[in-house]
């Protein structure tokens, strides 16, 4: 347990105003106004039951029905809980802020979409942790299921400004070691580095019997290299590396990399049956929420 | 290479434009944080040179672009003379004109077509140009007075013109060319030579002239060419078969009416074949008088004679034709004209006539005037006398005798004198025969008057042998006796001896002169000598009063003196002096081409004596100003109609000359008969001929071509198209503006697609 940080007056209006936003969403999306295809909470599955009149009739699984040709409830059991980390990254990269991301920077996306995670998730009573990192790990609140962590986690994904490099590998193996016990790990990042060393640290987690799910954020500028005329690209993390270029000429060898990049993040993530969910900053948070919980309904 | 809009080249440093744009470009970059490093630097460090070379192409195509778009709006030619575009040209046109030109061709004549070539190449100038035309043909000629820079009615002009003048001066017309090649105001002159290269014409341009035109032309500031454009080609020439009439041989010595005279007429040929069977044929007037055929070998001459008379006196045309199949018809005519005179009126004042035949001193003179007369032969003569006393002499006789001869007449009275001076001055003939009745003094004071009279010389001391032979039989040159002096014979040019530079016509010195006057003549007037003694002394004195002239004869007329009556050269001696003396006073009747033809008729009424104040001459009639009461004779005298060979019509003023009146024209540039119609209806026709060298058609060989052309430092052309065609290509050049807009539009497309393989554009 950290000691409890001094916030500003910044630190506390972007803290309020994340809960609120927060709330907002996790609320909208639970009473059905977010469009997602999946109705209800995801809880754990249990076992089919027969069905008796008087259950409620949206409970009936007629996949079931249909192939059986009798009629069953779904019998849901609470979950128990599951012991959840947020990976945050704060490198430098996570600064970008594009045009069309509605004035967000892929950090405060981020950022937005790991409060609204751990919102859902700490009203599911599960426990939430979280690690911010960049070349290596900045804090590391451990777990835990009280609703008083939640504003612990979102006072410290508000204060952390995006900085410094990347070093994915180093930090996951270390974060690999620290988690104890096998539970979820959201990775909330953009993914630059070394594919390869990345690959090593995921089967770290995977070995530990972790299940990763690695939560991609790009901006559309990243995506579709929009750039016109003369540009100086400057890095984000080493303000000495730039060039001056000419970016149509650019253009279609720097896309043709970023699909390979893409395809093989993409496979060394299916090898080791991580889920790679690509996150853009134009999209509205939701669909982060909704994107999960996809895949927790398939995984169960 | 040369420009069309040169200003406009200067465009080209709109290449500048996309160089600037592309500097602006990159010092004009925007910044960007960028997080996806490791992505952009992988790309960039594997395609860093790809990057550069693909800029650089197309910053280079860019900037070419505007360079070779100012390129193209300048409008570039490729000329080979340096001049572009539509440049007026001067042309001076050189038209060969002579008569060969009218030779056959495939086409028509060489003269159709050479007038086609010219119309095609006056059709095919710039606009804005000038022409004229030099017809090369007699003697060069400009056909307009200045250049004209309207090309249809030169082309008009050309169109009316005839054929058929003399040979071609082709160094003279040459340099007309070049004068009138200097008068034009273009920038481009040309003297193009339109020609049928012939020999005769051309082998007499000679180095000297021809280089000095070559070096005219090159000397000019204004670049001028000299082109030679020749119409017939040379195989056509090979077989150049043409025979012509080269000449018509009159007789020298004037002829008759009713007098039977010989016409020789000559054929040359300058074919390459024999001709068999020419006909050559005789027409006195249109009317024919005698055919006769002739076989002429190639190459030869053949002459033929032809038997002719009138019985009408007056001016005649004969005109001699052959018939054979030649190239040139021009050269197969030719006419002379002959003046038939009619009985020549000669009066003879005997001064001491004789009862006995032969005693008289005009005797001898009279049978050897009237030959066929005395003979009763019936052939007509041309002379005929009246011999009268010195008494009988009178004023109505001179009216109608045209030779008067004093023969051995001791004096006249003054009236008759001054009858006598009136008529010799008028344009009489007068004979004075020495004689033992001379009146010395009064022939010394009155005749003569020192100079001033009619008498060419004063007669002087009788030299010779004393006494007179008292028979006509006597010969008193025995040995012992004074010797006797003979006539020098030596070539004349007097017309009464030219006819004795023949010997077969007869040897004056075989006449034995025993009695002579010596002849004084003044310091101030000097008599011409027609004959002289081989004592030194003059035998015949000639002199001219006024209009009329005087023959003196230093001895006797009869045998008196001399032994000449006793002579065979006696008749026709004493018959070339009359005749002579009476027609010698008449201009020509066949000249040459150019040569102005005069024609000479007797005033019918009486014009005053004095000369005629110069300035009243029949170019310019003018009406009396001041008043003075000088009439002008000029509104008083008759116009004479000219006819010429082609049948126009023109009318000349006369002017007079003594009792005579002269019409003259200079306008005998083409040869044929010229016909001039006198106040009393009467024609007098004249023959203008002209060298027959120009039937020769014979060209000058292909390399004799090249010389004369090198040496006049011109070029000669093969075929009009093919100059045409050239000259085109160089007055136009060649406009590669639309290369460079392909080449334009090919780089622009160009750039569109390097740059969009460059940005990798994915569809």
């Amino acid at each position: 347990m950290s000691a409890p940080q001094i916030l500003s007056a910044g630190d506390v209006s972007r803290l309020s105003g994340l809960q609120l936003l927060a709330k907002q969403v996790v609320e909208g999306f639970s009473s059905g106004l977010h469009r997602s295809p999946h109705k209800g909470f995801s809880v754990e599955f249990r076992e089919h039951r027969a069905y008796v009149p008087g259950d409620d009739i949206r409970t009936i699984d007629w996949k079931l029905y249909g192939k059986t040709d009798r009629l069953y409830i779904r019998e849901y059991e609470e979950e128990t809980n599951v012991r959840c980390t947020i990976l945050l990254d704060c490198s430098g990269s996570m600064k970008y802020r594009g045009s069309r991301a509605g004035g967000l920077s892929k950090h405060e996306f981020a950022v937005r979409s790991a409060a609204c995670l751990a919102w859902l998730m700490l009203q599911q009573q599960d426990s939430v942790g979280l690690v911010t990192f960049d070349t290596r790990v900045r804090r590391y609140i451990p777990p835990r299921a009280r609703p008083r962590h939640l504003k612990h986690l979102l006072s410290e994904l508000s204060i952390q400004q995006p900085g410094d490099e990347t070093n994915l590998a180093d930090v996951f193996h270390q974060i690999a070691s620290q988690i104890h016990r096998r539970g979820l790990v959201l990775v909330i990042s953009d993914l630059f580095g070394d594919v390869e060393q990345l690959m090593k640290a995921l089967a770290h987690f995977r070995h530990a019997r972790h299940e990763v799910v690695i939560f991609q954020i790009w901006d559309d500028d990243e995506l579709d290299f929009p750039f016109r005329q003369w540009t100086q690209f400057t890095s984000l993390e080493d303000a000495n590396r730039r060039h001056l270029v000419d970016p149509a000429q650019l253009r279609a060898a720097y896309l043709q990399r970023l699909a390979e990049y893409r395809e093989q993040l993409g496979r060394g993530c299916s090898r080791q049956r991580v889920s790679l969910v690509p996150l853009t900053t134009s999209q509205p948070c939701a669909d982060a929420l909704a994107a999960w919980l996809s895949i927790r309904r398939r995984a169960r | 290479m040369s420009l069309l809009n040169p200003l406009l080249i200067f465009g080209s440093v709109a290449f500048l434009i996309p160089l600037l744009i592309h500097i602006f470009n990159r010092s004009r970059f925007r910044t960007v944080e960028w997080g996806a490093m490791h992505l952009l630097e992988s790309v960039i460090s594997q395609n860093r040179r790809r990057f550069r070379i693909d800029q650089l192409i197309l910053l280079l195509i860019r900037c070419l672009i505007p360079a070779i778009l100012a390129a193209c709006l300048a409008r570039p030619v490729l000329t080979g003379t340096g001049l572009s575009g539509e440049a007026p040209v001067g042309l001076v046109l050189l038209l060969d004109n002579s008569y060969s030109m009218e030779a056959a061709d495939p086409a028509g004549t060489r003269f159709s077509v050479a007038v086609d070539t010219a119309c095609q190449l006056l059709a095919d100038l710039p606009r804005g140009s000038q022409a004229t035309v030099v017809l090369s043909g007699g003697r060069p000629t400009l056909l307009f007075d200045r250049p004209l820079s309207d090309r249809q009615s030169v082309i008009r002009r050309l169109r009316q013109l005839q054929p058929g003048f003399g040979a071609s001066d082709i160094a003279g017309s040459l340099q007309l060319g070049m004068e009138q090649l200097q008068s034009m105001t273009t920038v481009r002159r040309q003297l193009i030579v339109i020609s049928d290269l012939q020999a005769a014409d051309w082998s007499v341009l000679s180095a000297g002239p021809a280089s000095a035109i070559q070096k005219q032309l090159q000397a000019s500031s204004i670049p001028s060419e000299l082109l030679v454009l020749p119409v017939a080609t040379e195989q056509q020439l090979s077989k150049a078969d043409n025979a012509a009439i080269e000449s018509i041989e009159l007789p020298q010595q004037p002829v008759g009416a009713g007098q039977e005279f010989f016409v020789r007429a000559r054929i040359r040929s300058y074919a390459s074949k024999d001709y068999t069977a020419a006909e050559v044929s005789l027409t006195l007037d249109d009317q024919p008088i005698s055919t006769v055929q002739t076989a002429l070998k190639a190459g030869g001459t053949a002459d033929v004679l032809f038997r002719c008379r009138s019985e009408t006196a007056g001016s005649h045309v004969l005109t001699v034709s052959l018939s054979a199949d030649d190239l040139l018809a021009a050269d197969n005519r030719r006419s002379a004209a002959i003046d038939l005179l009619d009985s020549v009126p000669v009066l003879l004042v005997d001064g001491d006539p004789g009862t006995q035949p032969l005693q008289g001193e005009t005797d001898y003179l009279s049978v050897a005037l009237t030959p066929w007369t005395f003979g009763r032969v019936p052939l007509t003569d041309l002379l005929e006398t009246q011999v009268v006393p010195p008494a009988q002499f009178t004023d109505a006789l001179l009216k109608t005798a045209r030779v008067v001869v004093l023969a051995n007449v001791p004096r006249l009275t003054d009236q008759q004198l001054e009858w006598l001076n009136t008529w010799v001055r008028g344009g009489g003939a007068l004979l004075v025969t020495a004689g033992n009745r001379l009146d010395l003094d009064w022939h010394r004071q009155k005749f003569w008057n020192a100079g001033t009279g009619l008498l060419p010389a004063e007669w002087g001391e009788v030299r010779g042998a004393g006494g007179e032979a008292t028979s006509v039989n006597s010969n008193a040159t025995g040995p012992g006796s004074p010797r006797a002096a003979k006539i020098v014979s030596q070539r004349s040019e007097h017309p009464a001896l030219a006819f004795f530079n023949d010997p077969a016509n007869g040897d004056l010195s075989t006449a034995e002169i025993r009695r002579w006057h010596g002849l004084k003549s003044a310091p101030a007037s000097q008599p011409a000598t027609a004959a002289t003694l081989d004592s030194g002394d003059p035998l015949l004195l000639e002199h001219r009063c006024g209009e009329g002239v005087v023959l003196q004869l230093a001895t006797a007329i009869d045998a008196d003196w001399s032994d000449l009556p006793l002579r065979p050269f006696y008749v026709p001696l004493m018959q070339q002096l009359i005749t002579s003396l009476a027609v010698q006073i008449q201009p020509p009747r066949n000249v040459q081409a150019g040569v102005p033809v005069v024609a000479m008729f007797p005033a019918t009424e009486p014009v005053p004596a004095q000369p005629v104040p110069a300035q009243a001459q029949p170019a310019q009639p003018e009406p009396a100003r001041d008043g003075t009461g000088q009439r002008t004779p000029a509104e008083h005298l008759p116009t004479v109609t000219l006819v010429d060979p082609l049948g126009a019509r023109s009318a000349l003023t006369t002017r007079p000359q003594g009792r005579w009146l002269l019409a003259e024209s200079t306008a005998t540039g083409r040869p044929g008969v010229y016909t001039v119609t006198l106040p009393d209806g009467h024609p007098q026709h004249f023959a203008v001929q002209t060298d027959s060298a120009e039937s020769d058609l014979t060209q000058l060989d292909a390399t004799r071509q090249k010389q004369v052309v090198e040496q006049l430092g011109g070029q000669l052309l093969r075929s009009l198209q093919e100059y045409l065609e050239s000259d085109r290509r160089r007055r136009h050049g060649q406009e590669i503006w639309p290369l460079l807009l392909a080449g334009l539009l090919g780089l622009m497309a160009l750039e569109v697609m390097l740059q969009q393989r460059f940005a990798g554009v994915v569809r």
